[in-house]
């Protein structure tokens, strides 16, 4: 009993952390129609930042914490402004929209090694008083719950973002139909940009409530982000809903798999499992919209 | 304006890309390793360890009459990378000796080409299998991973650990350092393994198999894995609810286990061949103590890995030959190598007694106990108190 729960609780965290970066995925893919490889990355930068104002800077949690989603969003939001819609006013094709959130990655991990050093930092616990929790037989820690209830309430916000705001609403019209949603005189450019720096701001926040179970590294994001974009996957690339019920899977997949079979088996099941979905069922559990007909 | 910008490209990379190096500098030591990557807190304080050495020899006034450069590839930590690296250090810049990665992988994957180069390459990995290839101008400056496989199953023995549960992360150096202490527990009757799992390279999270580890109710967790990767999975254990005693290799000796760790770090009995005190002082000679004050004059800190050491050991035994040897040529500075006595931080180091580039044999015991890495002897002293670590 008390493996089972433990088991179930790690791959909530597990698949809660996965969440945060696949709705990132998912947001932009909506919107813009392409797909993102900076998440990973910016959920190791949004990290650092909170650690530079948390641990070196000695500034309160509550404000680091803010500090760093703020500036997060900023650099999402550039990267849009910058990059990407330069690209598409140029009229580049998805590939090479692609490669450049690649090179993006890349630069975001190199510059936090050149700022930050390679060696890892101690990210130190969220309460004052660290000791873990009993949870019938089994021991959970406080940050792994934290992680839980924020992650979800994260979600829940975004929900209500996104269906009860008139912003949120038009950055679901922009994303349906950019030329309709433009002559109903949505700006899509701002809905855009701003959906890239709600995506990094999630991205941020899933660093901050991962950093102080691991480290904060500038391999932080790498070790994530593939079995995000797997989340993705298999909930439907593009479905806000189904990117957090797709990584929660995997989340609860992987650590059963390590747990009841074999902790070598692990990844070849995991992404096992995401090509099965790709060829049979290509839409995912929430059956997004992925054919282009 | 395209044009020119190309044109000025395609001269840029046809000029060549090493500078002068031989010309300047009477020895050049080259040295691969893992600046970033999976080990890249390691691999840094080897290429400081190596650079800390030279600069320590060059004030001294070098060697052979002149001074001593260095020339650095990172290898990012992979195989393909160390065959890139002392390829491009052999071919293109023409170093005259090597100091080798931590990784027994990269070392082996190597070996081949140094030897054909015959270059003397002193390596810093613990592997054993390295220097059972036969290659003659591989050599070790501290003792490799088997000699901490007997005194670690003995400390189980007098831990009470009798029911063992295991956590490998799959490289070559933990994998082979496991195989090691399994050997040891099968050849006495006093240790059980009940459970054993593995660790892919590349993850993050071990919940699923350190559930199934405390399932199995083991009186003592062996945990090898490098030191980024073990210090999660102690943390990890630890918030799973285990109490009781970790054992691991030379990689727990790290600060970066208790920095990352925290108070979950006490309770782990691993073996080293150096432990990297929390300051100068509290090194364990007078030599470790001044290799500790000139490092941190230099770095402004402690170092964070036992690597510091390996890499500057290995390179004043490559510079020591040089300057018995009188010469650089290859072949006569291996064959300085192998019949020199030194004394290195890891100990007084014997050559001529191996016939395979080993120097040295046997681990010490450490045990991380109120935060701190204390010695066997030491804790042992203290009560060996078994009832904190339940």
């Amino acid at each position: 009993m008390q493996m089972l729960i433990n088991v179930l609780i790690g791959g909530l965290v597990l698949g809660c952390t996965y969440g945060m970066l696949a709705l990132g995925y998912s947001l932009i893919y909506q919107a813009s129609g392409y797909m993102n490889f900076t998440q990973g990355n910016l959920l190791m930068f949004g990290a650092f930042i909170a650690y530079q104002l948390y641990v070196v800077w000695s500034i309160p949690f509550i404000i680091a914490l803010a500090g760093s989603l703020i500036v997060m969003f900023f650099v999402g939001w550039m990267m849009e402004r910058f990059v990407i819609r330069r690209l598409v006013r140029k009229k580049a094709q998805n590939v090479y929209v692609v490669l450049a959130t690649i090179a993006l990655s890349t630069i975001v991990e190199n510059a936090a090694m050149l700022i930050w050093g390679s060696n890892m930092k101690y990210f130190p616990s969220l309460y004052s008083n660290p000791s873990p929790i009993k949870i019938g037989p089994a021991t959970v820690s406080k940050e792994q719950l934290t992680c839980i209830v924020v992650a979800l309430l994260a979600m829940l916000l975004l929900h209500f973002f996104l269906n009860k705001t008139k912003f949120g609403t038009s950055m679901r019209a922009a994303a349906q139909n950019k030329m309709a949603a433009s002559c109903m005189g949505i700006n899509v450019n701002t809905t855009i940009g701003t959906t890239y720096g709600i995506a990094a701001v999630l991205a941020c926040l899933g660093g901050v409530l991962v950093a102080p179970t691991m480290y904060v590294s500038y391999q932080l994001g790498n070790n994530l982000a593939a079995k995000s974009f797997a989340g993705a996957v298999i909930g439907g690339y593009g479905h806000i809903y189904g990117a957090i019920i797709g990584s929660l899977f995997i989340g609860l997949l992987e650590t059963f798999v390590g747990a009841y079979v074999s902790s070598a088996y692990k990844e070849f099941i995991v992404y096992g499992v995401m090509v099965l979905f790709m060829v049979l069922r290509p839409r995912g559990i929430c059956n997004a919209n992925v054919y282009s007909v | 304006m395209k044009r020119l910008f190309t044109v000025l490209l395609v001269l840029a990379l046809l000029v060549p890309t090493t500078l002068a190096v031989a010309d300047d500098y009477s020895y050049v030591i080259g040295h691969y390793g893992g600046f970033t990557g999976a080990v890249a807190t390691a691999g840094s304080n080897g290429r400081d360890g190596i650079l800390l050495a030279v600069k320590l020899w060059n004030e001294k006034g070098g060697v052979l009459g002149g001074q001593i450069g260095v020339e650095l590839y990172d290898d990012g930590s992979t195989t393909e990378g160390a065959v890139k690296g002392v390829s491009y250090l052999l071919d293109q810049v023409g170093v005259d000796g090597l100091i080798g990665s931590q990784l027994s992988g990269n070392i082996q994957a190597t070996g081949d080409l140094v030897e054909a180069y015959q270059i003397p390459e002193v390596a810093t990995g613990m592997n054993p299998a390295w220097l059972q290839k036969g290659w003659t101008y591989l050599f070790r400056a501290l003792p490799n991973s088997s000699g901490g496989a007997a005194p670690l199953v003995d400390a189980m023995e007098t831990l009470g650990s009798t029911k063992i549960a295991s956590l490998v992360y799959q490289d070559d150096g933990n994998t082979s350092a496991y195989k090691q202490v399994k050997a040891v527990i099968e050849s006495r009757d006093t240790v059980e393994i009940i459970n054993e799992q593995q660790a892919m390279v590349g993850e993050t999270d071990w919940t699923g198999a350190l559930s199934a580890i405390i399932n199995a109710q083991p009186s003592g967790v062996i945990i090898f894995a490098q030191a980024e990767q073990g210090s999660l999975m102690v943390k990890q254990i630890r918030n799973l609810g285990y109490t009781g005693y970790i054992y691991g290799c030379e990689t727990f000796s790290s600060t970066d286990m208790r920095n990352v760790a925290g108070d979950a770090a006490n309770g782990i009995v691993f073996f080293a061949p150096h432990c990297v005190p929390d300051s100068p002082e509290e090194g364990n000679s007078e030599a470790e103590i001044a290799f500790l004050t000139a490092w941190v004059e230099e770095y402004g800190k402690m170092p964070i890995s036992d690597v510091a050491y390996r890499a500057f050991d290995a390179t004043n035994v490559l510079l020591t030959a040089v300057e018995k040897a009188g010469t650089k040529d290859g072949p006569t500075v291996r064959d300085t190598i192998a019949n020199m006595q030194i004394q290195l931080l890891a100990g007084p180091a014997d050559y001529s007694a191996y016939d395979n580039g080993e120097c040295l044999s046997g681990q010490q015991i450490y045990v991380t106990h109120g935060g701190k890495n204390i010695g066997w002897a030491k804790y042992l002293e203290l009560g060996g108190n078994a009832d904190t670590y339940k």
